[in-house]
């Protein structure tokens, strides 16, 4: 017999998300709202599809996702590199932090253009905001992860001969890997966005040119298809997420 | 039939939500309250008519209050505040996203010239070359655009000229190398290091870049589109819909701005236009200041032109009329 | 022969800490010795710096003046292991990983180490639960653990910070069996700290009472009931030595109460 995959909320959650739609259908065509700016869904379906239909989405999407995915790897892997170094290491932590509680808070959008104009204008600046996007997350939470490990098991590793790289491999790595978990997750939701953002500003291909172009050309239901595919890939996203924390996190009680 | 009229009443509690309030502007031009009116308007200075009129109470001797809502040039928010009724008129480009909300079926419409190329002017839009291509023949003429980094953003008029460029050259966009950067500044510094090789510009932009031996005017767009209409004033729903003495008297306001500013680069136009722009007096006078119809009327042909480029590019799934997307009411009115 | 000299010997051992200006005297002079196969306790008021004494001997912090020496130093056996209050158990590690934790830095390999230390460990009861981690097991099935990886490590001596304090009474007086049992087999040298007298007369070979802060040795007294000790046989000197003991801690818990004030 098949187990029940979906919950009882989850198929109200479903539910719910049906009548609205039914709601939002009726609303736009007898133009309670403005079909202007909320197409109705029959509408927005049949523009998902026809840009599905044609490869307009599938190759936007590819195009963001590999941009996404690249940035977001070398970012979050040099993150978590740098901050369990610098978590362990207190000196570099006490040069390096400043720096680095000073650049986080400021949005990598705002300084795209300087970011342009350091990297050029091709693909380099662009996957520089993403990298920075989830390089800090990532070496923040990392940094926390590792100082935040309990003293007692470096005193466990001490008196039972952990020594050398093992206090690394054995007590720092799997100390610190829920918080680069987090940081993750982090890493990747923050990077995900500003894929898009940059994309918006200045790019040739990806989902977040298709929403540019959807309000230059004021063709409101693509740019709704585009945000229908950028909400599934970002529910999509963060589910592998938590199927990999599982694996790399056994221990962790429910 | 109770369950029927709880959900109207919740639809229609939701429509007046998203929608707006609206209120009433229809009274004639006669009552003794100025009538405020909202333009949006981009801060260059392509919009000095609008700035004009209000600093030198053109408007306000019009019976007009119009407050000037300010918008940044890359954003496309201009539009949609129109269509909701948040703004009355805007001063926008010619671009597909109108003649897309036309044919969704609200209620807008371009109402007069903000802008054209004129080719006896000096140099308001060009194409600006990389400096060394330029000197050492890799530009030296239109054909030699193919294979060629390119920058613009698309959508309108710009993307409307490199088209017609390429046409006549006998090339299509595959045959150049796209890259978009709605940022003037990086565009400039990439046609310096050279990872741009064309760049579309506007002045200051173009002064800017030439004054830093970034790059060198190549094109003129004014040569490519002579006479074209590349700015103009829209109207939307709320002024559309108001007694046609309000839109009149409007224009006659908006028409009298455009003779001062063609008086010419006076101090009072100077320093209205840095008012606005927060441009320097020194960059305001040393730009080409942009050509405006002295009628503020709009040559229909460049509508039709550009729409039909639209259909083709796949920017609009069908045409309109002239008459669904431009009304000349307005400014013929205003010249009674 | 058997070697004669003590497993573990210091005399006037002191320790100092010193934090933001404050000088705190922990241990003061302490001369003691351990021997080979001994079951030694510690007892003292709280704070009385016995874990203090417990990690420098583990080597986990440095002494500040006097002399300690180990006995026979071998190379294939570490010197000491211990049992933390808190197991330390790793939480990434399931229990045989973490019971064959000292079997690994010394060098075994895995299929041997996991061999013995499931030998063990199914010897304690735990052997449907090799495989689970931590956080499902309850604290008395922790601290098991946490004694298995200290006795599998083959220690020299092996050290124990009050192990079963935070377990309640029937689980603590079952731990307290299956110790002497496990110790029965080997005869390790074993150094235990705790609060709880009764424990320590039941456990120890000799008790150890030290004074409130710092900690000086008061006495020194021999257990000689014998093994293997059973909890409901009240021989009369333990009675005796009971009330002896208390009656010098108490003193000693006044003393720091009034300190305090």
């Amino acid at each position: 017999m098949r187990q029940r995959k979906y919950s009882i909320p989850r198929i109200f959650s479903f539910i719910t998300l049906l009548i609205f739609l039914v709601i939002w259908e009726v609303a736009a065509q007898l133009d309670l709202v403005s079909s202007s700016f909320f197409p109705p869904p029959s509408k927005i379906f049949i523009t998902f599809f026809t840009l599905l239909s044609d490869g307009t989405l599938v190759l936007s999407t590819g195009s963001t996702l590999f941009r996404f995915i690249s940035g977001v790897f070398v970012g979050s892997v040099i993150g978590a590199t740098l901050g369990l170094i610098m978590g362990w290491w207190r000196p570099l932590n006490a040069y390096l932090s400043p720096w680095i509680n000073a650049f986080y808070p400021i949005p990598k959008i705002a300084i795209f253009p300087l970011l342009l104009v350091i990297f050029g204008i091709g693909e380099r600046s662009k996957f520089i905001a993403i990298f920075l996007g989830a390089f800090f997350p990532m070496v923040i939470t990392t940094i926390n992860g590792v100082q935040q490990i309990s003293r007692i098991y470096f005193e466990v590793g001490k008196n039972y001969g952990i020594r050398g790289y093992k206090v690394f491999s054995h007590i720092l790595l799997p100390g610190s890997l829920p918080s680069i978990m987090t940081g993750l997750r982090l890493a990747v939701n923050s990077g995900f966005v500003i894929a898009i953002s940059v994309e918006v500003i200045s790019a040739r291909d990806g989902l977040g040119v298709l929403l540019w172009y959807g309000w230059q050309t004021f063709r409101v239901a693509d740019l709704f298809a585009a945000l229908i595919v950028i909400s599934v890939l970002g529910i999509m996203i963060n589910y592998l997420l938590e199927k990999i924390m599982i694996r790399m996190i056994p221990w962790m009680g429910e | 039939m109770k369950a029927l009229s709880k959900f109207l009443f919740f639809a229609a509690f939701l429509g007046i939500l998203i929608t707006g309030c609206t209120s009433d502007k229809n009274l004639p031009l006669k009552s003794k309250n100025p009538i405020h009116l909202k333009v949006g308007v981009y801060n260059y200075i392509s919009s000095a008519p609008y700035f004009i009129a209000r600093d030198e109470g053109f408007f306000a001797e019009q019976g007009l209050d119009v407050e000037l809502v300010e918008f940044g040039s890359a954003s496309s928010e201009m539009l949609p505040a129109l269509i909701s009724k948040q703004l009355d008129a805007a001063g926008h480009t010619l671009n597909v996203s109108v003649l897309n909300s036309i044919l969704e079926g609200e209620n807008v419409k371009f109402v007069a010239d903000r802008g054209y190329m004129n080719p006896e002017n000096c140099i308001t839009d060009a194409w600006v070359g990389n400096v060394e291509k330029i000197e050492n023949g890799e530009l030296n003429e239109p054909a030699s655009i193919k294979g060629k980094n390119v920058s613009f953003t698309g959508t309108g008029t710009i993307e409307f000229t490199i088209d017609k460029l390429l046409a006549e050259n006998n090339l299509t966009q595959s045959d150049i190398n796209v890259t978009p950067v709605s940022d003037s500044a990086a565009r400039v510094e990439s046609l310096k290091n050279g990872s741009l090789d064309v760049s579309i510009l506007s002045e200051p932009w173009i002064s800017k870049a030439e004054s830093s031996g970034a790059g060198k005017v190549w094109i003129p767009v004014s040569q490519i589109v002579p006479g074209m209409t590349f700015g103009v004033t829209i109207f939307g729903p709320t002024l559309l819909e108001m007694d046609p003495s309000v839109g009149t008297a409007f224009m006659k306001a908006y028409i009298k701005a455009i003779d001062q500013f063609n008086e010419g680069k006076t101090d009072r136009n100077v320093e209205i236009i840095a008012n606005y722009t927060k441009l320097s007096p020194e960059d305001i006078k040393s730009s080409c200041w942009t050509s405006f119809k002295p009628d503020a009327s709009i040559d229909p042909k460049y509508l039709d032109e550009f729409q039909k480029w639209a259909l083709e590019k796949g920017y609009i799934k069908s045409a309109v009329t002239v008459d669904q997307m431009y009304t000349s009411l307005y400014v013929d009115n205003a010249k009674k | 022969m058997q070697n004669q000299a003590p497993v573990f010997h210091c005399s006037n051992l002191s320790k100092n800490f010193s934090a933001h200006e404050k000088h705190v005297a922990a241990l003061s002079n302490l001369s003691f010795e351990v021997h080979q196969g001994e079951f030694v306790c510690i007892v003292g008021p709280s704070g009385c710096g016995k874990s203090t004494l417990l990690r420098i001997m583990a080597g986990l912090i440095k002494k500040t003046s006097g002399e300690i020496h180990y006995g026979h130093k071998s190379n294939s056996r570490p010197q000491t292991a211990m049992v933390f209050q808190s197991q330390g158990l790793f939480p990434w590690f399931n229990v045989i990983e973490n019971a064959a934790l000292g079997l690994e830095m010394q060098g075994m390999d895995k299929s041997k180490r996991y061999e013995i230390a499931a030998d063990f460990l199914e010897k304690i009861g735990l052997k449907s639960f090799l495989y689970a981690y931590p956080h499902t097991l309850s604290g008395g099935m922790k601290q098991r653990v946490a004694i298995s990886r200290a006795f599998l490590a083959d220690p020299e001596i092996l050290l124990m910070d009050e192990p079963f304090g935070m377990l309640d009474a029937q689980t603590r007086i079952v731990m307290q069996e299956e110790l002497l049992n496990l110790w029965q087999e080997r005869k390790h040298t074993i150094v235990y700290i705790t609060h709880d007298i009764d424990e320590a007369i039941f456990l120890g070979d000799r008790i150890l009472v030290m004074s409130g802060r710092p900690g000086r040795l008061l006495e020194d007294i021999p257990i000689t009931n014998p093994r293997p000790r059973e909890r409901n046989n009240v021989v009369s000197n333990a009675i005796e030595i009971r009330s002896h003991i208390w009656s010098m801690l108490h003193d000693e818990v006044v003393r720091d109460l009034e300190k305090a004030q």
